[in-house]
């Protein structure tokens, strides 16, 4: 049984059609890319399952989700941390005005034991060091990258069975791309499983175990990572090849 | 004359910054202006005067159980209003109307209840107070200056530090981001409603120790305390308290040169002046003021 199935998924803003009939799943322990142009609705995709559509206007209007084999579509955002779905959002909205440490604290807010969350806080910091001397500082003072490491170790502090990853590399120096892209494999090599969408397809088919190409509202087309990565299409339109 | 003067607008400041208090909490949570908070707090007087003397329980009891019911209000005024539009995702005016709605409805249901006359909770002889520095305090003043005082640092200290506070300057910042992490947002907000009508009517109870009531009490009350937030930065703890106390201060030492009727007109005279020139108030957040 695969982590997480989306079957059929169609999601409308308003009378515009974002997505139509979109399937795709995560096995465990996979790194799954979801690549395409701007605007395909990737995004969308990945909103839908986390709840996070109807905060902006979206509405399912078919299609069902499905993690470890239960129905969680239509679910709140703040109902799929309990279930251990973790999401690193667009734009990274971290919490500007609180610090970097209250930043970690509020991602294992569904950690009720004191000592398990210092236990985590320190285990993020271990896994980014950049963050360990800015603890006390504002996060809306970091550098957009830094912001993405403290985005990334907001959700994973609860030790997710599923993250789910919107662009992370979006507006990001050189440096941190890479940065960002070895720490999704590292956290992926620890087991947790990883659904990605990205515009930057060349790292993310680099990363990924399998991928799914968005065009239009649709998926294209699917494959494993070195079919994908071979593929003419991809080469000329994603890879510049 | 001037120790007195600064003396009373201590005590005015007060009570602005508990209604500050709330209102800035609420704000934080919701972005719109509770104008309703006003009302809250003419009820929490309302119902200590109820307990105390048509009741007949004991004072600190009474206070107490209307300083609860006050929260209740305003989690039930959140819930049965608020709520409703905001799944609707109704405008900002539509929240601010609604608001006045229910500011007018509730002070009319007080008046219907209760008349319109003047009513006092103080009871037994009037005592004099304690000459200090220049100036004459009553112990019922004392009581507002300490309560007002304990209550503002534990908001502070809850705020900032317990993981309930933390989760409501979580979705201040961003509620989708709150959501994200596990937060329920409508459940902080619901209890910013709770804690901040609590301050309502905690303040509305203190000054009834003060003067009068009388239904129509929670209107100035709210203006001066918007004033007084919108001075401090609208949404942030410190400003708010800040806010009250400078507004307290100003219009009494104002009506040192001036007739006392001006009183209001001084109070408005800086809310312009800061709209003018800082919106975002003294403690205010660039992201705040962009919402002004």
């Amino acid at each position: 049984m695969p982590l997480l199935e989306v079957d059929n998924l169609s999601v409308r803003y308003g009378s515009i059609k974002a997505i139509t009939d979109v399937s795709f799943h995560v096995e465990q322990g996979e790194i799954v890319a979801i690549v395409g142009p701007n605007g395909v609705g990737k995004s969308t995709a990945l909103n839908a399952l986390s709840g996070i559509i109807e905060s902006n206007g979206g509405l399912i209007t078919s299609g069902e989700v499905r993690f470890e084999g239960h129905n969680i579509t239509g679910f709140k955002t703040h109902e799929l941390v309990q279930q251990g779905i973790s999401l690193v959002p667009e734009g990274r909205r971290i919490f500007p005005r609180m610090t970097v440490i209250e930043n970690l604290e509020m991602g294992a807010f569904t950690i009720k034991d004191k000592s398990i969350v210092n236990n985590e806080i320190q285990r993020m910091l271990d896994l980014f060091p950049l963050l360990k001397d800015r603890t006390l500082q504002q996060a809306g003072t970091l550098s957009t990258g830094e912001q993405q490491m403290l985005a990334l170790g907001r959700s994973l502090i609860i030790q997710p069975k599923l993250l789910l990853a919107d662009e992370p590399s979006l507006g990001l120096s050189p440096n941190f791309v890479d940065m960002i892209f070895e720490k999704l494999v590292e956290i992926n090599s620890e087991g947790t499983s990883i659904l990605l969408v990205e515009q930057n397809a060349r790292m993310a088919l680099e990363a990924c175990h399998r991928g799914y190409v968005f065009e239009m509202g649709k998926i294209s087309f699917d494959g494993k990572k070195d079919s994908l990565v071979n593929d003419e299409r991809v080469q000329k339109s994603y890879l510049g090849k | 004359m001037v120790q007195q003067l600064v003396a009373n607008g201590i005590i005015a400041g007060s009570i602005y910054a508990l209604i500050a208090l709330g209102f800035a909490l609420i704000y934080r949570t919701v972005k719109f202006f509770h104008f309703a908070h006003g009302v809250v707090y003419t009820v929490g007087a309302y119902l200590a005067y109820t307990f105390t003397i048509t009741v007949g329980i004991d004072p600190l009891v009474s206070f107490f159980l209307a300083v609860i019911l006050a929260g209740v209000m305003g989690l039930g005024i959140d819930r049965l209003v608020y709520y409703p539009l905001r799944r609707q995702k109704a405008s900002d005016l539509i929240f601010l109307l609604a608001s006045f709605g229910i500011f007018i409805f509730i002070q009319n249901l007080i008046q219907l209840l209760y008349g319109a006359q003047i009513l006092t909770l103080r009871r037994g002889p009037i005592v004099e107070g304690h000459h200090v520095l220049g100036t004459i305090i009553t112990n019922t003043q004392i009581l507002i200056l300490v309560t007002s005082i304990l209550l503002s640092v534990a908001l502070w200290l809850y705020v900032k530090h317990s993981k309930l506070g933390k989760s409501i300057r979580a979705v201040s910042d961003d509620p989708v981001a709150a959501s994200i992490v596990g937060i329920n947002p409508e459940r902080v907000i619901g209890l910013s409603f709770f804690i901040g009508s609590m301050l309502a009517g905690a303040a509305g109870i203190l000054i009834s120790l003060e003067t009068n009531l009388e239904p129509t009490m929670g209107f100035t009350a709210i203006l001066k305390g918007i004033i007084a937030a919108i001075i401090g930065g609208i949404g942030s703890i410190p400003g708010a308290v800040f806010g009250g106390y400078f507004l307290g201060m100003a219009e009494n030492l104002g009506i040192w040169k001036i007739q006392a009727g001006w009183k209001d007109a001084i109070a408005f005279g800086i809310l312009i002046l800061f709209l003018l020139v800082r919106p975002g108030g003294i403690m205010g957040i660039p992201t705040e003021r962009e919402r002004l």
